[in-house]
């Protein structure tokens, strides 16, 4: 049965219809991808997901229970790593367990276990503006699965970084989902990200968002295929907006 | 050497000012200008080394009251800040009455406040919050809506109550700006102090200079002034080490 389940929910911000029937299911320790157009509504529907804001239909369910505008189940990144300017590294990671109650000093020997796993060892003491950009999404990520480390969601945790820093981190991020077997849905406009990353891939329509296809990838996928595969179908269906 | 030249840039200002005392000190004794109109500086400087005591003793009137007036309006702003930014309709329904109150003429109420609560400390205090208060307020409210709302949602999304996210989150944002209106305020602090003593005072700078002024005591008058300078600058600068206490993130910035 899937952990996580996002039934027919459909939504309009401000009149503007922005997702469309939309149904996305993930398996305990599955990483699914959400593989959309720029301002398609994947944020949208993470925002639903974690409960931030409700959907005009449908409904949210984790573990088979009903999360639909409930916060506090899932942990949730965004593009920016939201870090706390004011916070050292280590009290920014230790938010989180703060906020669930447990005491600022054992929040903090908790965190500290986690740091070197997440190559931030040293660093403890350091102010965000101190830290590279790739140091600081690391930083957001131990933040994000100390809230709950079995469902992350994940909105272009790496978009801003550059190339090569971004690749390091999807293959660190891999390894370390499975190595932890986290649920992980991941948001992303970057097809070569959402082949490295997937155990299964879910492609957006332009807005209106609803699925156009939903692509399992196992082991013995030929990862060039799939890519043309997605690109054929995003060129048939939206034509020059893709980017 | 360029810190030689960094130390010379810095004390430019002093050295012009130097230069300025000098001409003042010779222009006074070239045209032979009578101390009940306009003394020397070395003049001004014997007459506050004289009567110290007596400046130390209304010094500590006009100190004790600009503190206590500054610390009641940091209080005050904090608190209602607070309630502005959280209670919307408190806000539409006072923000526009706050920044209709600062039209109202200053020396007025110096004038009306101890009609109404007498001649001791409390009318001025009361003017030093009125004074004070508003410079912070309104910058503490602006650097509070300076918060990115998607670091509010990021709390919401961990459960965060309203009451963690204001401390955690909007609270440090706002404390920059917060400091900036303070520092305003609190070179008004002791301005604020001695105009309400200059209008009704049984002690304090402002009392003094007064009575000084009726005596033809220039050169008194001016030692207060004296005086009056050097304190709102140490008041400055108490709040910018404050700003430096309570900001260690921030330390790097303001250095420069
Ligand atoms: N707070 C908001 N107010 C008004 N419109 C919004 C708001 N948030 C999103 N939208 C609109 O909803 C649509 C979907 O936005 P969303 O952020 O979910 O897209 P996205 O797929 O995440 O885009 P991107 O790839 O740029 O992150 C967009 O067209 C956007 O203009
Ligand atoms: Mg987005």
């Amino acid at each position: 049965m899937a952990q996580i389940r996002l039934s027919s929910i459909s939504k309009s911000i401000d009149g503007l219809h922005t997702l469309n029937n939309v149904t996305i299911e993930a398996a305990a320790g599955e990483s699914v991808v959400i593989l959309g157009p720029s301002g398609c509504g994947k944020s949208t529907l993470l925002n639903i997901l974690a409960g931030l804001i409700p959907p005009d239909e449908g409904q949210v369910i984790i573990d088979g229970q009903d999360w639909t505008n409930r916060t506090g189940r899932v942990s949730y990144m965004q593009q920016k790593d939201l870090l706390l300017p004011s916070r050292t590294i280590l009290d920014n990671v230790s938010i989180p367990l703060v906020l669930k109650g447990t005491n600022t000093k054992k929040s903090r020997t908790l965190a500290q276990q986690h740091m070197e796993e997440f190559g931030l060892l040293g660093f403890e003491n350091y102010y965000p503006r101190q830290l590279s950009g790739g140091m600081k999404q690391r930083a957001a990520l131990l933040r994000t699965y100390l809230f709950a480390s079995d469902i992350l969601l994940l909105d272009e945790p790496f978009a801003s970084l550059d190339a090569i820093t971004a690749r390091k981190m999807q293959i660190w991020l891999k390894d370390f989902a499975h190595k932890h077997s986290c649920t992980i849905i991941f948001v992303t406009h970057d097809i070569e990200e959402a082949l490295l990353l997937a155990n299964r891939i879910y492609v957006l329509s332009a807005r209106p968002a609803r699925v156009l296809k939903e692509i399992a990838l196992d082991d013995s996928a030929n990862s060039t295929m799939v890519k043309e595969e997605i690109l054929s179908i995003l060129d048939s269906e939206t034509g020059d907006t893709y980017n | 050497m360029k810190k030689f030249i960094n130390t010379a840039k810095k004390s430019s200002a002093l050295f012009t000012l130097g230069l300025l005392l000098l001409l003042w000190e010779k222009g006074v004794s070239w045209y032979e200008i009578p101390a009940y109109i306009l003394p020397a500086p070395t003049q001004i400087l014997d007459g506050l080394l004289k009567h110290h005591q007596l400046l130390i003793y209304h010094t500590s009137t006009t100190l004790l009251e600009a503190v206590a007036g500054l610390s009641l309006a940091v209080i005050l702003a904090l608190i209602i800040g607070f309630l502005l930014h959280n209670l919307r309709v408190l806000y539409t329904a006072v923000y526009p009455l706050l920044v209709f109150s600062q039209t109202i003429p200053l020396i007025v109420l110096a004038v009306l406040l101890p009609l109404w609560f007498g001649w001791g400390v409390l009318p001025k205090i009361i003017i030093i919050v009125l004074v004070c208060f508003f410079p912070i307020v309104i910058s503490f409210l602006n650097g509070l809506d300076l918060v990115d709302p998607d670091q509010i949602n990021l709390f919401r999304s961990m459960g965060a109550t309203k009451w963690a996210t204001f401390k955690m989150v909007k609270l440090p944002t706002a404390l920059p700006a917060f400091f900036s209106g303070l520092r305003i305020s609190a070179t008004y602090s002791i301005m604020a102090a001695v105009i309400s003593e200059w209008v009704g005072a049984q002690r304090g700078l402002g009392y003094y200079m007064t009575l000084q002024q009726k005596s033809f005591a220039i050169d008194q008058v001016l030692g207060a002034v004296v005086v009056i300078c050097v304190l709102s600058f140490i008041m400055v600068k108490i709040v910018d080490l404050l700003n430096f206490l309570l900001m260690p993130w921030n330390r790097n910035q303001l250095v420069r």
